[in-house]
């Protein structure tokens, strides 16, 4: 009862220190107006935390771009002194090079323990996604795309025993194949490099652009040992991996297929020139 | 208690001892009354007086809220204080309870009236120094008044007896 008594008398004078002494007001004012400022603070930065994965995403795709387009100066700069005029044939054709397409994707599954990993992502054949198409991320190569579903597809990463990428050593072009064995998962091995290549610790091991998997110029992460291959006629460069697939969250597809576009075109081309040669004889 | 109020909101409000102490003597009704009034009627009466004082003093609210705080809180503080047998019309005062121990219940009293009385009107919980002096100063002051107006009022009470 005196508890009700209290709280309301107590509560009846505070309601008019505040509502009537100038003084008092202002000072509940300005606190009030210091809490409203905390609070739309607090919600701010929560909303910036949210928008991290779009920025993410943004960065990392910048980031693949700025590694293709280093890879086509420094293609650029080796043949310049070659010949002049070839050279800025090829870098104009490099430059309009927009024959691949990436689709950015989010990691939903994900195994490392495994000694065959492998890694859902949520794009999938509706979204372009088709087996043997590249997954990079923004600190390098994550993987293959292996098998495709209407929204999700498998992708075989580089810790898994099956899979094998074409790459080369940055600084002296010498090509080899990027393998796992299992066990550390940052660390990866190059086979077949040969005995006369020189390697050196801290050497770059970037993707050979080969084949149509990858661009060139991505990079796969660096020399930490060089060793002999089983056989003794080949190097065996043990590679530290510059992505960490045990954390990797947003990654990229590959479309390389309007590459395939052109190739197909370029045959369907020749073919019907043929054709017609054939014809007029 | 009417007297009491006028004599705050019109002489004590205005006295600014060194511009730091103000001696506020509210807080003596609640150390005149009689040990078993009830909680309830305490609570209103103090509410009563605090309104009183404000509404001659223009501070709506101060006095009424740091009144009934320290009216809740009285039960506690006497019986730190009041001896253990006492008569049912028990009255706090150094007739009864002996100087010291009245003085010690009256410092408890001026000490939770003040501290919120002055966080109150400055609204500074304690950041400065100088509020801190001006609490200390003022409760000094205000028990001073209020032992001069109690020892009145009791030669009075005696004289007319």
């Amino acid at each position: 009862m005196h508890w009700a008594c209290f709280l309301l008398l107590e509560g009846v004078s505070l309601v008019l220190l505040f509502r009537f002494n100038p003084y008092q007001r202002s000072v509940w004012f300005g606190k009030a107006t210091r809490v409203a400022g905390t609070m739309a603070d607090v919600s701010h930065r929560v909303q910036s935390h949210m928008h991290l994965g779009e920025e993410n995403q943004r960065l990392m795709i910048e980031n693949l771009r700025l590694q293709r387009e280093r890879e086509q100066w420094r293609r650029r700069q080796t043949q310049a002194p070659a010949d002049t005029a070839i050279a800025g044939l090829m870098a104009e054709a490099d430059s309009s090079d927009n024959t691949c397409r990436l689709i950015p994707a989010r990691v939903v599954d994900n195994s490392i323990r495994q000694s065959d990993n492998l890694i859902v992502i949520d794009r999938g054949s509706d979204h372009g996604v088709r087996p043997e198409m590249g997954v990079v991320c923004g600190t390098g190569v994550v993987g293959i795309v292996g098998q495709v579903s209407p929204r999700f597809s498998v992708v075989i990463p580089v810790l898994n025993r099956h899979s094998s990428i074409s790459c080369r050593l940055a600084r002296t072009n010498y090509f080899g194949y990027l393998r796992w064995h299992g066990g550390d998962v940052r660390k990866a091995v190059v086979e077949d490099v040969p005995r006369h290549a020189t390697v050196k610790r801290g050497d770059r091991v970037e993707t050979s652009g080969f084949s149509n998997v990858f661009p060139g110029g991505i990079t796969l992460g660096t020399v930490e040992s060089v060793g002999n291959s089983k056989d003794g006629l080949a190097y065996e460069l043990t590679v530290r991996l510059t992505a960490d697939l045990a954390c990797v969250e947003q990654v990229a597809v590959v479309d390389g297929t309007r590459r395939d576009e052109i190739a197909r075109l370029r045959q369907e081309a020749e073919e019907a020139l043929e054709g017609k040669k054939k014809k007029k004889r | 208690m009417t007297l009491l109020a006028v004599l705050q909101a019109t002489v004590f409000n205005h006295f600014h001892l060194l511009g730091l102490a103000t001696p506020v003597i509210t807080p003596l009704f609640l150390l005149l009354l009689p040990l078993n009034e009830g909680r309830t009627t305490t609570l209103l009466r103090a509410f009563a007086l605090g309104i009183l004082t404000d509404y001659i003093g223009g501070t709506p609210g101060l006095n009424s809220a740091a009144l009934v705080a320290t009216a809740m809180v009285r039960p506690a503080l006497l019986t730190l204080f009041v001896p253990r047998e006492h008569e049912d019309d028990f009255v706090p005062s150094y007739r009864t309870m002996g100087v010291r121990k009245h003085i010690s219940l009256m410092i408890a009293v001026v000490l939770v009236h003040h501290t919120l009385y002055f966080a109150l009107e400055s609204m500074n919980y304690f950041t400065r120094a100088t509020l801190l002096l001006s609490l200390g100063l003022s409760i000094a002051v205000s028990i001073v008044v209020m032992m001069a107006v109690d020892t009145m009022r009791d030669r009075k009470k005696l004289r007319e007896s």
